[in-house]
């Protein structure tokens, strides 16, 4: 099985998320509503992947991005971002960071797990 | 006695005779110089009588003139003081001369402290000096051309709080001596207006697209099937909420990228973008949705390479849009061509349909802002009306532009323009061991064909323009020249000397249409294109090229 991380603040897209994901029978899904519950959960679970969504209250995707990779214990899980705020065209322009990829918000939940998979290589 | 008196009498008769004709052509001549005199008298008359007219309605219209000039002093007088903008006449070194009441109130300064200084006074920063120096001097070198030119600086009041300007400097026009008219508007209002909707169009949009991931995401699961089959009428009403989410995602996504261009905060990437790829990216990508119309599409032209400089996401954005337009307006079974075209430094993309042309009345407004030929069309085709008007300004910021023409036969061909890299760009960045061999012709056919011929024995810089030519000869090295003598514009041996100046051992082949003889003195070697072919003008070039290695 393929540990997968969501991170986000909207419940009900947590949900959608993880249902779209799990339509890969590969893929087990865990989602985080925070930063904090995140790295919590990343510590103990080891996810092959975290998907953080970039606007979120208090701590951000980037800046939840560099606490991992001050971390030895989390600087070599890969990041996806997911954001509403970059437009479909600029996403190149917004893989800052060492992100391995970035996916618009709103996604396709049929094609989510297909293109979480390529990201994993 | 009587014969010497006869004699006397008679010389009297004729000296009498003489006399009265000396007397009467004398009369006859005086007659005509009073004549003359007194036709010259009265056209002297006439002469000043007419001077006096002359005179006369000229003071007249000088007094008029004046009169009119002084209103018009009055009125520009009133103008500058009256003005909303604050307004200053300039020497030409930019010192103030005349400042109106705006300027004072604008800036807070009284008139006694701002005359004499220089206008640099009344700006923000040290940097703003040089700029003002400078664009004073290109306004002062444009003549009147450089009237009203506008640029923005941020302004200084007296209690040091400064706020954003736009200036308009003229040249004055009619006076000895050069002066500049500035026009100062504080423009803070307008800024800040402008910044509150760009932030405000990017969070409504932010906000609108976080409840949109649920709505498509919980609609796009269901219509997929990922939780079980649906019956016939929900999978249909859930398609039908499906479709119009992701309309409204698009729509969104327009409404950003107009507020982005108009804002100019669109960012555009400056690489070399390859059209043939983008045609092949872009069919690719719009495969799926033109087999559901029952559309075929076509690539044509896109074996050559063409490049462009700019930004590939946002080109493929615009051909996207007129491929996916020329779909959406095709007949079932109907095929829409896109077709790759370069004329001289123009690359063009032409997106033919057969579909039903565009109506007349819409063509006036077809490149507007949420332009659709009309509502119930627009219903059943998912647009949002913005495509068309994106598509032009992206193009307009690649230097090109977006247009149509009716296709002959019925339908529509709609165009994308671009700036082609010129070969000179494209070629010499491959690195190579190959001999570089610089080859000048105005047919491009021809470049091409040559190209091939050398294919792994020298690398060929093809370049059809004599400028492009010429700036490559001053700046690069190369081993020999092709060069076409008869070419369009010019002479292609008057490139000769720019190369003898460089490289006076370079060897140079002629190619030529026409038999001269003078050729062979200038050339290393002369070919006629009716009788060699380009076997003959690789190994022609490749001996010299040897035996200028041997010599060396």
């Amino acid at each position: 099985m393929t540990r997968i991380l969501y991170v986000d603040d909207e419940p009900d897209i947590r949900e959608i998320a993880e249902m779209a994901l799990a339509l890969d029978p590969d893929f087990e899904v865990r989602t985080a509503e925070s930063a904090k519950e995140a790295l919590a959960i990343a510590a103990q679970w080891q996810p092959e992947i975290a998907l953080l969504d970039v606007m979120m209250p208090e701590i951000d995707g980037p800046s939840l991005l560099r606490m991992m990779r001050e971390r030895p214990d989390l600087a070599e899980i890969p990041v996806a971002f997911v954001t509403a705020r970059a437009q479909p065209s600029e996403l190149q322009n917004f893989a800052t960071l060492d992100a391995v990829g970035v996916i618009a918000k709103p996604f396709d939940p049929m094609t989510l797990a297909s293109r979480v998979r390529a990201l994993l290589g | 006695m009587d014969a010497i008196r006869r004699d006397l009498a008679a010389l009297d008769a004729i000296e009498r005779a003489r006399l009265a004709e000396i007397t009467a052509r004398t009369e006859g001549i005086r007659g005509n110089v009073e004549f003359l005199v007194s036709m010259l008298i009265a056209g002297l008359a006439l002469l000043l009588a007419g001077v006096a007219i002359v005179v006369g309605r000229t003071t007249r219209q000088r007094q008029e003139a004046l009169a009119r000039a002084e209103e018009l002093n009055a009125r520009q007088q009133a103008l500058f003081d009256g003005a909303v903008d604050g307004m200053l006449l300039l020497d030409e070194a930019g010192h103030i001369c005349k400042l109106n009441p705006s300027i004072v109130r604008m800036f807070g300064y009284d008139e006694d402290e701002l005359l004499t200084r220089h206008n640099t006074f009344l700006m923000a920063e040290p940097s703003d000096l040089e700029v003002s120096r400078d664009w004073l001097s290109r306004v002062g070198a444009a003549g009147l051309q450089g009237a009203g030119r506008r640029h923005e600086f941020t302004g200084r009041r007296k209690d040091g709080s400064t706020f954003d300007t736009e200036v308009a400097v003229s040249r004055v026009a009619d006076e000895r001596e050069r002066r500049y008219v500035a026009a100062i508007r504080d423009i803070s209002d307008y800024k800040r207006a402008e910044a509150m909707k760009s932030e405000f169009v990017s969070t409504v949009s932010h906000e609108l697209r976080t409840p949109l991931t649920s709505i498509g995401g919980s609609l796009g699961l269901l219509a997929g099937g990922a939780v079980g089959e649906l019956n016939e009428k929900a999978a249909r009403l859930i398609d039908i909420a499906h479709k119009n989410c992701e309309r409204l995602v698009r729509l969104i996504n327009d409404i950003l990228d107009i507020e982005k261009i108009s804002s100019g905060k669109m960012h555009f990437a400056q690489d070399e973008v390859a059209l043939e790829e983008l045609i092949r990216r872009t069919i690719a990508a719009n495969a799926v949705f033109a087999a559901a119309q029952g559309v075929s599409l076509v690539a044509k032209g896109t074996a050559r390479r063409v490049e462009v400089l700019g930004d590939a996401d946002r080109l493929e954005q615009v051909l996207t849009n007129l491929v996916s337009n020329a779909i959406k307006h095709s007949r079932h079974d109907g095929t829409v061509e896109v077709v790759l075209k370069q004329s001289g430094s123009l690359a063009k993309i032409e997106v033919r349909d057969r579909g039903e042309g565009i109506p007349q009345e819409f063509r006036q407004r077809i490149f507007g802002k949420f332009a659709m030929a009309d509502g119930s069309d627009n219903r059943t085709r998912g647009g949002t009306g913005l495509g068309l008007s994106i598509a032009r300004e992206i193009a307009q910021h690649h230097g090109g532009t977006v247009s149509y023409d009716d296709r002959p036969g019925g339908g529509t061909v709609f165009w994308l323009e671009l700036p082609a890299i010129s070969e000179l760009v494209q070629r010499s960045n491959a690195a190579t061991d190959l001999p570089r061999i610089l080859h000048v012709d105005d047919d491009r056919d021809c470049l091409s064909v040559m190209a091939s011929a050398f294919e792994d024995r020298a690398a060929i810089v093809s370049l059809s323009a004599m400028e492009d030519a010429r700036s490559v000869i001053e700046q690069e090295h190369f081993a020999g020249a092709i060069i076409d003598v008869g070419m369009r514009d010019e002479d292609g041996t008057s490139l000769l000397p720019a190369i003898r100046r460089r490289n006076p051992g370079l060897p140079v082949l002629l190619f030529s249409a026409r038999d001269e003889k003078h050729l062979s003195a200038a050339a290393d070697a002369v070919l006629i294109k009716s009788r060699s072919d380009l076997d003959e003008v690789v190994e022609t070039m490749m001996g010299l090229l040897a035996d200028r290695g041997a010599q060396a």
